[in-house]
C-alpha cells in the first residue's frame, strides 16, 4: 500500500491547502455565496451531499441574517449535527462522509461542519436466501443505520450495546459489534472486539470479508460464523448471548460463537410447532449426510463391494451401466461437475435466464446423456438427489461447504471403497473436533456432550423445556425465564 | 509430586466413562470369544463378569495411588523407587503404549486384508491412518477425548446388529449352566482380561480431569459398560456358535455379521468393518498421545516432536509384521505384557507405593 | 506453500501406491450358484452359474464348468475359462451330487465356502439327485438358475417341509457333538426343480435319506412349522374323505430322565392347526376331534419310525444328543454314542385344530 502512503506524505498544514487538495476531484465544490448578507464560503462533495438538505435547511437560514462569528453561524442553523472545528483530519474525514463545511472567510482555519449526507438506500425487502413462509418478512439492507434500527426495534433494552469500528484503510467501513451486556459472555465479547479491532485490510466490501478475517481457522471449508439476512434471527441469538457483527454496506449480519448444528436450523423451526420443527430438522440432517455420502457410497459399492448390493437391485444396476464407457468414479465426477456447472451458470445469470438454463441443463442434458449411453440413469438420479439434498441447508455458505467436502469423500471411496469413506469421515471428524468459533467448540453439543443444548440441536423441544440459555455460549445470566411457571403442574379438573 | 495442567485443557470427569470404554473396545472384541470359550465353553459369560470384576479392582488401586499422588505414573514411580529406577520403568511403560497402538492398527489392517482388500499395502494404509491420528492428537487431549466420545457414540448402532444372529441361535447351547471347575475359570480369566486392557492409560491422563477424584465413579461405570457389552456379545456368540464351531472361528464377532441380510444391504460385514475403522481410532490416538505425553514429561522435549518420532517409528515398524503368525505373536506379546503389568505389577506397585509414601512422609 | 506442496505430494503417493484391485460390478461374472459333480475317484467337476443381464433387463444363464482335484483348483480353472473375473461374493446355493456326497463327503467343499470371507453364511446347501451340471444349465424363466433354486428352497422352508437350512446351521450341526447335519435333496424333473426329500449326514458324508412324505413329521420335531399343510384321510359314512390341515405352530417340551445313567427322552409335541379344506359334507366338532386324533396318531407313528431309523443308522439329525447334553452335568460323548442306538425316545403328539376358516358347517 505504498502508493497510498506516498500521496499522503505531502502533508497539508492549513485548511485552505486541504481544500485545494480536495478540489482536484471534479465533484468537489468550494464557492462563496454572493447573495447572502454575510459572504460565507461553503464547500462539499456534490456526490455525497443531499442537495435538498442544503437548499431547505442550510442556505435559507444563512441568507437571512448577518453573521460575524463562527459560533453565531452554528446557532443560526436549525440542524442538530453541527460542529465547530479546526482539526484538519476531522474536517477531511467528515467531508468525505457527507458533511458540508462553512467558513466565513476563504483563509479561515476554522469552519462549521454540517451533516447533510445523502441517504439513498434500498427499501427493506423480503428475505430471499432465508425465506420463510411463517414469520416476519423483513430483511437487512445495505445501510448499517437501518439495520441497527431493525435490531433495536426488536430489543428495546438499554443493555443492547453497540461498539463501532471504522475498518479498511480505503473503505473506512463502519463495523458494529453488537451484544447484550449482562447476557453475553465477557470472554466472547472481548474475543470479538479484539479480533474485529485488529483487522488490517484496505477495503471491506461485505460482511463476508470480516467473517473470513476473524474466523478461528481460515483453512477450513466450514463457515465458523453464521451469516443471516434476518433481523429476527439476529434478535433471537442476541438474547441467547451470541455476538452479532454488522458491516455497513452489507445486508448480512454475522453471528458467533456458533456450532455446526446451528447451521442446520432454520428460523422457521421456531415459528412452527415443535414436533414439526423437529421432524424438519432431522430431515435436513439426513439430507445433508445423504448429500455427502450417497455418491461416494455408490462409487464404493460399484467399485469394490458388489456383495452388498441386494439381488433385486443388481439387474437394474448392471443393465443401466451396460453401455457406459466410464468407470463409476469418473462417471460420478463428470456428473457432479455438470451439476456444479449448471448451478454456477444459473447463479451468474439473471433469474429468468438462470431458470431456463436449469431446466435445459437438467432435463435435456441429463436425458440425452443417458440415452446416448454416456452415463447410467441410476448415477444420474443419485447425483441429482445429492445436489438437491445439499440445498436444504438454511445457511447458504454451509451448503457450499457440504458440496465441497463431497469430493474428498468421492476420491477416497474410489481409492479404498467403504474403508476410504470411513477414513474420510475420520479426517472430517478430527477437523470438526479441532474447529472452534470465537474459541468455543464447534461440534458442541455433540462434543463436548451437553444434554441441555441437545434440546435445541437435532430436534427442537418446546420452549417450556428450555428455560436456560445455551451452555455453549457461557452466558453471564443463564436464565431465560422462570422455570417455575413452566413446570407448574395441575391435577385433572383443577 | 503434583502434576498440574492448565485449566483450559482440563476435561469434565464424566468423560472418563467414554475414554475407558473406547479404549477397551478395539480389536480384541472382534475375536475374544474363542480364546475364553476354549476353557469355559458355555459358561464363558461368567468369565466375562469375573474378568470385569478383576479390572474394577485394579482400577480402584490405580485411583488410590493417583489420588494420593495427584500426578501420573511417572510421579508414582519416582515416589516409589526414586528418580532413576522410576524413570527406567516408565520408559518400559512408554514402549508398551507404543506397541499397543501399533498392535491395534496392524491387527485391524490384517482383518481388512483378509476380509476385503487382499492387496492393500500395509504401509500406505498405516501412513494415511497415522496422518489422521496426528491431526487429531495435535489438537491436544481435548480432541483425543472427543474422538473417544465419538468412537463410542457413532458406532453404537453396531450393537443392535448383533441381535440378528439370534434368528439362527439355540438357547440350549448355554446349558448346563456352571459345568466347569473353578480351575477352568481361573485359566480362562487370563485371555478374558486381555480384552479389557487399555484402561491403564489412566496412569497418564489422570491429571487432565477437573477434580480428578470425582472421575473415579465414571471410570468404574465405563468399565462396567464394557463388561455389559462383552457379556452381551459373549451370550450371543455362545448361543449362535456351538463350541467346536467357535473354536475354529478366528473373528467370531465379525463372522456373526455374515448372516445378516437387510433389504437394502445384503452383506453387513463390509459396512461393519468400515465402521470399525472409527472404533479403533480412540485406541490408537490415546495410546500414542499417552506415549508422547510421557516422553515429554521425561525427556524435556516438546510433545509435538515426541509424537512425530513415535508415529514415524510406528510407520516403520508396522509393515514388518506381514503374516498371521507374526501378527499373532505381536498380539500375544503385547497382551502378555499388558496382563502382567495390570494384574501383576500394579498390585505390587500399589503396596510398594503405599509403603514408600509412608516412609517418605516420615523422613 | 510448503504445506500445500507436501499435501499434494502425500495425496499423489497415497493415490498411486494405495490402489487396490477393483471389482467393478458390470465387469464381473458374479456367481450365484456353485455345484460339484463326481467325476471319478480323484476328480470332481465344479460348475458355476452367473446371470447375464441383458440391457432389456432379461436374465439368462451362463455356466462354466471345469474338472479338478480340489474344489479350489477347479475354480481356478473356471477363471481361466471366463473373460471376466469370477467372483464368489454372491453365491446363494451350493449343490452336491448325491454320489459325491455319499462317496467322498462334502467336507472339502464346505471348507472352501466357509473359509472364503466373501461368501455369506446364509448360503443354502443342497444335495442333487442326478447331474448338477445339467440342473444348473437349465434355464428358468425370469431368474438365473442359482437364484431360482435359492428362491424355491427358501420358499419351501418358509411355507413347506424343508427344515431351515444354511451354511451356518450346517456347520453348527457338523461341529456339534450331539447333532448331525441335514440337507434337502432336490432333483430336476422336466423343466422344474422338485423337492425330493432330505439327506442325512454322518460327519460330512451322506448316509441316509427320507422321501418327501416323511418330511412333515421330521420338520415338526426339528423346528417350528409355520405354514406347511398336511392332508389326512378320514372315513365318513364309509366314504374316504380328505381333510387338509395347515400347521400354524408347534410347541415342544423335552423331558430327559436318568440323564446320568441311561437317558430316556420324552418329547411332547403340540401341533396347532387350522382346517383348510374338507372334501366331505360337514365340518363339525366331531370331525375335528376325529381328525385331531388321526393326525396325532399318524405323526406319532411317522416320528417314531424316523427315530428308530436314525438310531439304527447311528445318526442324530434331530439333536437328541444336544438335548441330553444340555441337561447333563459333565456329559460324556463316548458313552452317549454307545447308548444312542438303544435309547428310549418317546414322542407324544397332541394336535389341536383351533380354527376352521370363515365357513361354518357345510357350504351347501
Amino acid at each position: 500500500m505504498n502508493w497510498f502512503k506516498k500521496s499522503s506524505k505531502k502533508e497539508e498544514h492549513t485548511l485552505p491547502q486541504v481544500l485545494e487538495y480536495l478540489k482536484k476531484s471534479g465533484d468537489f465544490l468550494d464557492f462563496q455565496n454572493p447573495q447572502s448578507p454575510t459572504p460565507y464560503w461553503i464547500s462539499y462533495f456534490r456526490s455525497l451531499v443531499d442537495a435538498e438538505i442544503i437548499h431547505r435547511d442550510i442556505l435559507p437560514y444563512l441568507n437571512k441574517t448577518t453573521i460575524k462569528k463562527i459560533e453565531e453561524l452554528k446557532a443560526a442553523l436549525p440542524i442538530e449535527n453541527v460542529m465547530v472545528t479546526s482539526d484538519l483530519e476531522t474536517i477531511r474525514q467528515m467531508m468525505l462522509s457527507g458533511c458540508v463545511l462553512i467558513r466565513l472567510n476563504e483563509k479561515d482555519q476554522q469552519g462549521v461542519l454540517v451533516k447533510a449526507e445523502m441517504n439513498k438506500v434500498r427499501e427493506i425487502s423480503i428475505p430471499e436466501e432465508e425465506f420463510s413462509v411463517v414469520g416476519p418478512k423483513e430483511s437487512f439492507v445495505e445501510s448499517i443505520t437501518t439495520n441497527l434500527n431493525l435490531i433495536r426495534k426488536r430489543l428495546p433494552v438499554p443493555e443492547l450495546e453497540i461498539r463501532e469500528f471504522k475498518l479498511g484503510k480505503l473503505s473506512k467501513t463502519r463495523v458494529a459489534v453488537i451484544y447484550i451486556s449482562g447476557i453475553a459472555n465477557e470472554e466472547n465479547i472481548n474475543t470479538a472486539l479484539q479480533r474485529v479491532g485488529e483487522i488490517e485490510i484496505h477495503q471491506i466490501l461485505d460482511s463476508s470479508y470480516v467473517s473470513q478475517l476473524i474466523s478461528d481457522n481460515d483453512n477450513s471449508p466450514f463457515p465458523q460464523l453464521i451469516d443471516t439476512e434476518r433481523p429476527d434471527r439476529v434478535a433471537g441469538v442476541l438474547s441467547e448471548g451470541s455476538i452479532v457483527i454488522l458491516v455497513d454496506g452489507s445486508p448480512h449480519a454475522l453471528i458467533g460463537p456458533t456450532t455446526l448444528v446451528k447451521f442446520f436450523s432454520a428460523l422457521e423451526d421456531y415459528f412452527l410447532n415443535w414436533q414439526l420443527a423437529s421432524v424438519l430438522r432431522i430431515l435436513r440432517l439426513i439430507a445433508v449426510s445423504f448429500s455427502i455420502l450417497i455418491t461416494p457410497i455408490y462409487v464404493a459399492v460399484l467399485n469394490y463391494h458388489y456383495e452388498l448390493i441386494p439381488k433385486d437391485l443388481m439387474a437394474t444396476l448392471i443393465s443401466s451401466r451396460d453401455f457406459v464407457p466410464l468407470p463409476p468414479f469418473l462417471e460420478a465426477l463428470v456428473l457432479e461437475l455438470t451439476i456444479e456447472l449448471l448451478r454456477e451458470a444459473g447463479a451468474r445469470l439473471p433469474t429468468k435466464v438462470g431458470q431456463t438454463i436449469g431446466i435445459v441443463g437438467g432435463i435435456v442434458i441429463g436425458t440425452a446423456s443417458v440415452e446416448a449411453g454416456l452415463t447410467s440413469n441410476v448415477m444420474l438420479i443419485i447425483v441429482a438427489l445429492a445436489a438437491l439434498a445439499s440445498f436444504t441447508t438454511p445457511v447458504y455458505k454451509m451448503s457450499n461447504a457440504i458440496r465441497l467436502i463431497r469430493f474428498p469423500f468421492l476420491v477416497l471411496a474410489e481409492l479404498w471403497g467403504m474403508i476410504g469413506i470411513s477414513i474420510a469421515f475420520i479426517f472430517l471428524m478430527g477437523h470438526l473436533l479441532r474447529l472452534t468459533s470465537f474459541g468455543r467448540p464447534y461440534l458442541e453439543p455433540i462434543y463436548p456432550p451437553r444434554l441441555e443444548d441437545l434440546k435445541d440441536a437435532f430436534v427442537r423441544l418446546p420452549f417450556k423445556t428450555q428455560p436456560k440459555r445455551p451452555v455453549q455460549l457461557q452466558s453471564q445470566d443463564t436464565v431465560k425465564f422462570s422455570e417455575k411457571a413452566a413446570k407448574e403442574k395441575k391435577d385433572i379438573d383443577e | 509430586m503434583k502434576v498440574t495442567v492448565k485449566e483450559q485443557f482440563l476435561i469434565s470427569p464424566y468423560l472418563a466413562f467414554f475414554i475407558v470404554h473406547s479404549m477397551q473396545i478395539g480389536v480384541g472384541v472382534m475375536g475374544f470369544q474363542r480364546y475364553v470359550a476354549t476353557y469355559t465353553e458355555q459358561d464363558s459369560w461368567l468369565t466375562v463378569m469375573m474378568g470385569g470384576a478383576a479390572v474394577h479392582l485394579v482400577i480402584w488401586m490405580m485411583y488410590k495411588m493417583l489420588n494420593k499422588e495427584q500426578g501420573d505414573i511417572l510421579s508414582i514411580h519416582e515416589t516409589a523407587y526414586g528418580k532413576w529406577i522410576g524413570r527406567l520403568l516408565t520408559i518400559l511403560f512408554i514402549i508398551y503404549l507404543i506397541a499397543m497402538g501399533i498392535t491395534v492398527l496392524r491387527t485391524f489392517l490384517e482383518v481388512l486384508q483378509v476380509w476385503m482388500f487382499t492387496l492393500m499395502k500395509t504401509w500406505v494404509f498405516t501412513f494415511v491412518y497415522l496422518i489422521a491420528a496426528y491431526h487429531i492428537i495435535a489438537g491436544g487431549f481435548r480432541s483425543v477425548v472427543g474422538v473417544c466420545f465419538l468412537g463410542v457414540v457413532v458406532p453404537f448402532y453396531l450393537n443392535f446388529t448383533f441381535l440378528a444372529p439370534l434368528e439362527f441361535s439355540n438357547v440350549r447351547n448355554l446349558f448346563p449352566i456352571l459345568d466347569h471347575s473353578i480351575k477352568d475359570f481361573i485359566v480362562a480369566m487370563k485371555p478374558m482380561t486381555l480384552s479389557y486392557l487399555g484402561f491403564e492409560t489412566l496412569l497418564v491422563f489422570y491429571p487432565f480431569f477437573k477434580k480428578p477424584e470425582t472421575s473415579q465413579k465414571w471410570f468404574h461405570y465405563g468399565n462396567l459398560f464394557t463388561v455389559v457389552l462383552y457379556f452381551y456379545l459373549m451370550l450371543i456368540t455362545l448361543v449362535y456358535y456351538t463350541p467346536d464351531h467357535l473354536r475354529r472361528t478366528i473373528w467370531a464377532t465379525i463372522s456373526m455379521w455374515k448372516i445378516i441380510r437387510f433389504p437394502f444391504v445384503e452383506r453387513f460385514e463390509y459396512i461393519g468393518l468400515a465402521t470399525w475403522t472409527i472404533v479403533i481410532l480412540p485406541n490408537i490416538c490415546l495410546a500414542f498421545w499417552a506415549a508422547s505425553r510421557m516422553a515429554k514429561r521425561m525427556f524435556n522435549v516438546t510433545q509435538k516432536k515426541s509424537l512425530i518420532f513415535i508415529l514415524v517409528f510406528a510407520m516403520i515398524v508396522s509393515p514388518m509384521f506381514d503374516d498371521r503368525t507374526s501378527i499373532e505373536k505381536l498380539n500375544m506379546m503385547v497382551s502378555q505384557f499388558g496382563f502382567y503389568f495390570n494384574f501383576g505389577y500394579i498390585p505390587l506397585l500399589f503396596f510398594f507405593h503405599y509403603f514408600m509414601s509412608k516412609v517418605r512422609n516420615k523422613a | 506453500m510448503k504445506k500445500f506442496i507436501i499435501t499434494i505430494l502425500v495425496i499423489c503417493i497415497v493415490g498411486y501406491f494405495g490402489r487396490i484391485d477393483k471389482e467393478i460390478l458390470d465387469d464381473l461374472d458374479i456367481v450365484t450358484a456353485v455345484g460339484y459333480d463326481y467325476k471319478g475317484k480323484r476328480k470332481i467337476e465344479a460348475t458355476v452359474v452367473s446371470p447375464i443381464i441383458n440391457p432389456d433387463k432379461s436374465i439368462s444363464n451362463k455356466t462354466i464348468s471345469s474338472v479338478g482335484k480340489m474344489s479350489k483348483e477347479a475354480l481356478y480353472f473356471l477363471n481361466q475359462k471366463s473373460p471376466n473375473p469370477v467372483v464368489n461374493g454372491k453365491i446363494e446355493v451350493a449343490l452336491f451330487s448325491e454320489k459325491l456326497a455319499k462317496t467322498r463327503g462334502v467336507q472339502n467343499y464346505i471348507d472352501y465356502v466357509h473359509r472364503d470371507p466373501s461368501i455369506g453364511t446364509r448360503l443354502i446347501l443342497a444335495v442333487v439327485d442326478g447331474n448338477v451340471k445339467k440342473m444348473l444349465g437349465e434355464s428358468f424363466k425370469d431368474f438365473d438358475s442359482g437364484t431360482y433354486i435359492q428362491k424355491q428352497i427358501d420358499q419351501n422352508t418358509k411355507n413347506g417341509f424343508i427344515p431351515t437350512n444354511n451354511l451356518h446351521l450346517f456347520l453348527s450341526a457338523y461341529y456339534t457333538e450331539g447333532a448331525d447335519p441335514i440337507l434337502p435333496i432336490i432333483e430336476l424333473r422336466g423343466k422344474k426343480i422338485n423337492i425330493k426329500g432330505l439327506a442325512f449326514f454322518k460327519g460330512s458324508k451322506m448316509v441316509d435319506s427320507i422321501p418327501y412324505r416323511s418330511m412333515f413329521a421330521f420338520k415338526s420335531i426339528y423346528e417350528n412349522i409355520e405354514n406347511a399343510g398336511y392332508t389326512l384321510k378320514t372315513k365318513d359314512k364309509g366314504k374316504t374323505e380328505y381333510v387338509s390341515i395347515q400347521g400354524i405352530r408347534t410347541t415342544k417340551v423335552y423331558r430327559v430322565k436318568n440323564e446320568q445313567t441311561t437317558p430316556e427322552i420324552t418329547l411332547r409335541l403340540g401341533i396347532k392347526g387350522f382346517l383348510r379344506e374338507y372334501t366331505g359334507d360337514k365340518v363339525n366338532q366331531e370331525l375335528i376331534d376325529k381328525s385331531e386324533k388321526i393326525m396325532a396318531k399318524k405323526v406319532e407313528k411317522d416320528a417314531e419310525a424316523l427315530i428308530r431309523r436314525f438310531q439304527k443308522k447311528g445318526i442324530d439329525p434331530l439333536a437328541w444328543g444336544e438335548q441330553t447334553r444340555s441337561r447333563t452335568r459333565h456329559w460324556d460323548q463316548k458313552k452317549w454314542d454307545q447308548q444312542y442306538k438303544n435309547l428310549k425316545i418317546n414322542v407324544e403328539v397332541d394336535v389341536s385344530i383351533f380354527e376352521i376358516g370363515i365357513v361354518d358347517g357345510s357350504p351347501f
